[in-house]
């Protein structure tokens, strides 16, 4: 029964719904129509509307119940396609002219690739991955086929963004965003790209698997997250912005990092609040780059290691400070911190630069620091300026394994 | 209007809307079935599927398929492939019913064949009620993916969104394809080994939109495409071939220009193409050329030929190579932050 929802009440109330309900959706749906409510509706009203009333509740009863369980998946997709154009005019085409064919073992396309519209007077965010041939020119383009040639402001090393600029004479049409505070696992979670056609978006629908991955730095996603959509936004069913999409790897910092799970129902997303967090920084144009402490910690693996240190770079920023060997790390900017995982969580969202405040134990007592984070020491050339993850020992003869932090 | 008037009419409304009830309450029962639940369309859709086996089994090319029964006396809808290069096709029913398939014909632009088994009164697909997509539409994608329906087994099925609805040929280079038209792209990995020829139905319905094409790699961003090629684009193939009546349409052989355009002849030199994408800058300019009279100058990069954007050197020579020398072109280039737009025609010296 495929009802028109305007001018019907069951498919208006659907409708309703569908956009301000995402969970338990099809519950929510049937409650809506249950008979109780309805049987109080009928009674409230007076004798001589009650005929006409019962009529209507069957109708709303009736329609309702077969719309609920008959017609979800049509309205669902219908609130989809409606979610995506919402967002749609900020969701722009992005081009690029020469560049590396390849990095590594990854051969490279020519695009096109995606971005998002941050501020209305010009400024595109994209993938860091869509610029890691280091293109000669950069174009971007609006949905009505319009081309403006763009330049890249400064990239973000750790969230792997890339901030453009075009020049543009009328105001650009800005998204809305989602309240972080609102994100939930297993909501519905649309990956949206401009790569196939120019006119339209292309669209990939799954929900948020997780949040706070990446130490903190992303939401997951098992919608389709690829090539196709790199560089655009993870919307929720109402066309809200949750996240910018961009490969990433819990386990390598390298910008073409976590390509190898495109399309695969591992997908991330930088959390829109932190992607407007940064926009500003990024405007200033100097590349942001993911902030190191300078320690080694207890044990190889962060996530069962302990947060004791057992080296210190000499001259880095932890030593700078005033941090030594042996102290254990139990706080950093107010969380209570155990594993090496834990301070990886307080480390890594941050930036060369930054400021954090750590608290260690020493001689059982707590003393307080404040550390100007660091450059992690560069390895070697890095084929697409990722940053390598490695540091040196600095103490040789330790017998413990170490993770850098 | 007096008070017995307004009874009246709202006895009558009272009664109108008794019958529109039910007149929606029945109209509501057969609508139901083309609106079903998930299980009920995949129980229907099912009995319609087949599995291929043919040609192949060595050097990592499958010898397996999937197809479509898309008549009741047992016409089949399947990719053209290597599989079907064979005397011997078999084609497996979902209850493992086994039967011997003749190749009816072939479509080669359009990579579609249709088989015939013998039989009668098979569940299929109705080609003439297949539904147009758009983005969003939610499918269910049915094929013998990976020949993980080994036995005598129904095949995989597979849920998504169709992403867009693109054409393949819509930027050159972009695909190696021999078709060359519109394509339903999906947000889910279905077109993997023997995924081809299956059934791409609508997920509210079950009715047939498209078929799952071969395996195809993006050649602008280096990722395997999941596609299928709607009904619509095939059905006149499909019929001409159950009709006995299919000749391949001649190859649309692009046809090359009597004199193509060459950059030297409009007094361009470009830099030299040492690179894989050798960003194409001007290099020099000939004196009284057609370029040095419009003002083209060193170091300007050319970006855009007509609307095509231009990536490297031998992208720009291969736009070229296919103008004809006589027709003006529409020319980009970046000189500094700016791009500028002129139109380069050639005069005969």
């Amino acid at each position: 029964m495929n009802l028109k929802y305007s001018g019907d009440p069951a498919g208006v109330a659907l409708h309703f719904i569908l956009y301000t309900k995402h969970k338990n959706l099809r519950k929510e749906t049937l409650d809506m129509f249950d008979s109780k409510k309805c049987r109080t509706m009928n009674i409230s009203l007076n004798a001589t509307g009650s005929l006409v009333a019962v009529v209507a509740v069957l109708l709303v009863v009736f329609s309702g119940t077969t719309f609920a369980q008959e017609s979800l998946e049509i309205l669902e997709g219908r609130a989809m396609r409606a979610a995506v154009d919402r967002v749609s005019p900020s969701v722009v085409q992005v081009e690029t002219v020469g560049g590396k064919d390849r990095v590594g073992k990854i051969r490279l396309g020519e695009g096109p690739t995606t971005g998002l519209v941050v501020e209305s007077d010009g400024y595109i965010l994209s993938s860091a991955f869509n610029f890691v041939g280091n293109p000669q020119q950069v174009f971007v383009r609006f949905s009505d086929g319009a081309r403006h040639p763009a330049k890249i402001v400064a990239t973000d090393f750790s969230r792997m963004m890339t901030l453009l600029k075009v020049d543009v004479d009328q105001p650009l049409e800005m998204f809305e965003s989602a309240e972080a505070s609102e994100i939930r696992i297993g909501q519905w979670a649309i990956a949206v790209g401009r790569v196939f056609e120019i006119e339209r978006p292309n669209m990939a629908v799954g929900i948020v698997s997780a949040v706070n991955r990446i130490w903190g730095k992303a939401i997951q996603t098992d919608a389709a997250v690829s090539p196709n959509n790199y560089g655009g936004p993870l919307i929720d069913i109402r066309g809200r912005v949750l996240g910018l999409l961009v490969p990433l790897s819990p386990k390598s910092d390298e910008t073409v990092a976590g390509f190898e799970w495109y399309d695969s129902g591992i997908g991330f997303a930088i959390p829109i609040k932190q992607v407007m967090q940064v926009v500003p920084r990024l405007k200033e144009g100097d590349d942001l780059v993911p902030g190191t402490l300078g320690v080694g910690l207890k044990g190889k693996n962060p996530a069962i290691g302990e947060s004791l240190i057992t080296a210190v770079a000499p001259k880095g920023p932890a030593d700078t400070a005033g941090i030594k060997k042996d102290d254990r790390i139990v706080e950093i900017d107010g969380r209570p911190v155990i594993t090496g995982a834990d301070v990886r969580y307080g480390v890594a969202g941050h930036y060369v630069g930054d400021k954090i405040t750590v608290v260690v134990l020493r001689d059982e007592k707590r003393e307080t620091f404040e550390v100007t984070l660091g450059k992690r020491p560069e390895k070697a050339a890095v084929p697409g300026r990722g940053m390598p993850i490695q540091m040196p020992k600095p103490d040789e003869d330790e017998q413990e394994e170490e993770s850098p932090e | 209007m007096t008070s017995v008037a307004r009874k009246k009419s709202a006895k009558m409304s009272a009664v109108a809307l008794v019958a529109v009830v039910v007149g929606l309450m029945l109209s509501a029962v057969p609508s139901a079935s083309a609106d079903s639940p998930l299980g009920d369309v995949l129980n229907e859709a099912l009995p319609k599927m087949v599995k291929i086996y043919g040609a192949g089994g060595f050097q990592g090319m499958e010898c397996y398929q999937s197809g479509s029964l898309i008549s009741a006396d047992g016409h089949i809808l399947t990719v053209f492939s290597y599989v079907l290069d064979t005397d011997e096709i078999l084609v497996t029913l979902d209850d493992g019913r086994k039967f011997s398939a003749e190749l009816l014909g072939a479509d080669p632009r359009l990579e579609l064949a249709v088989l015939k088994i013998d039989g009668e009164n098979l569940p299929h697909f109705d080609l003439t009620a297949a539904p147009e997509l758009d983005a969003g539409s939610r499918i269910l994608a049915l094929s013998n993916t990976y020949g993980v329906a080994a036995g005598s087994e129904p095949v995989s099925v597979q849920h998504g969104v169709v992403a867009v609805r693109t054409t393949l040929a819509a930027r050159r280079g972009a695909f190696s394809s021999p078709y060359k038209g519109p394509v339903y792209v999906l947000d889910t990995t279905t077109n993997n080994q023997g995924a081809a020829g299956g059934a791409l139905i609508r997920r509210s319905d079950g009715q047939l939109a498209a078929m799952l094409g071969k395996e195809l790699r993006s050649e602008s961003n280096n990722t395997w495409l999941n596609y299928a090629v709607p009904v619509a684009e095939m059905i006149d193939s499909i019929d001409a071939i159950r009709e006995g009546r299919f000749s391949p349409s001649p190859t649309e052989s692009e046809s090359q220009p009597v004199r193509p355009m060459q950059l030297s002849r409009l007094g361009i030199a470009l830099v030299p193409d040492v690179l894989p994408r050798t960003p194409p800058y001007v290099d020099q300019i000939r004196r009284g050329s057609v370029a040095a009279e419009l003002g083209l100058r060193p170091d300007d990069l050319i970006v855009l030929i007509g609307d095509r954007l231009i990536q490297s050197c031998s992208a720009l020579n291969e736009e070229l190579a296919a103008r004809e020398l006589e027709d003006p072109i529409q020319i980009g280039i970046m000189r500094g932050d700016e791009l500028i737009e002129m139109t380069l025609e050639y005069n005969e010296p």
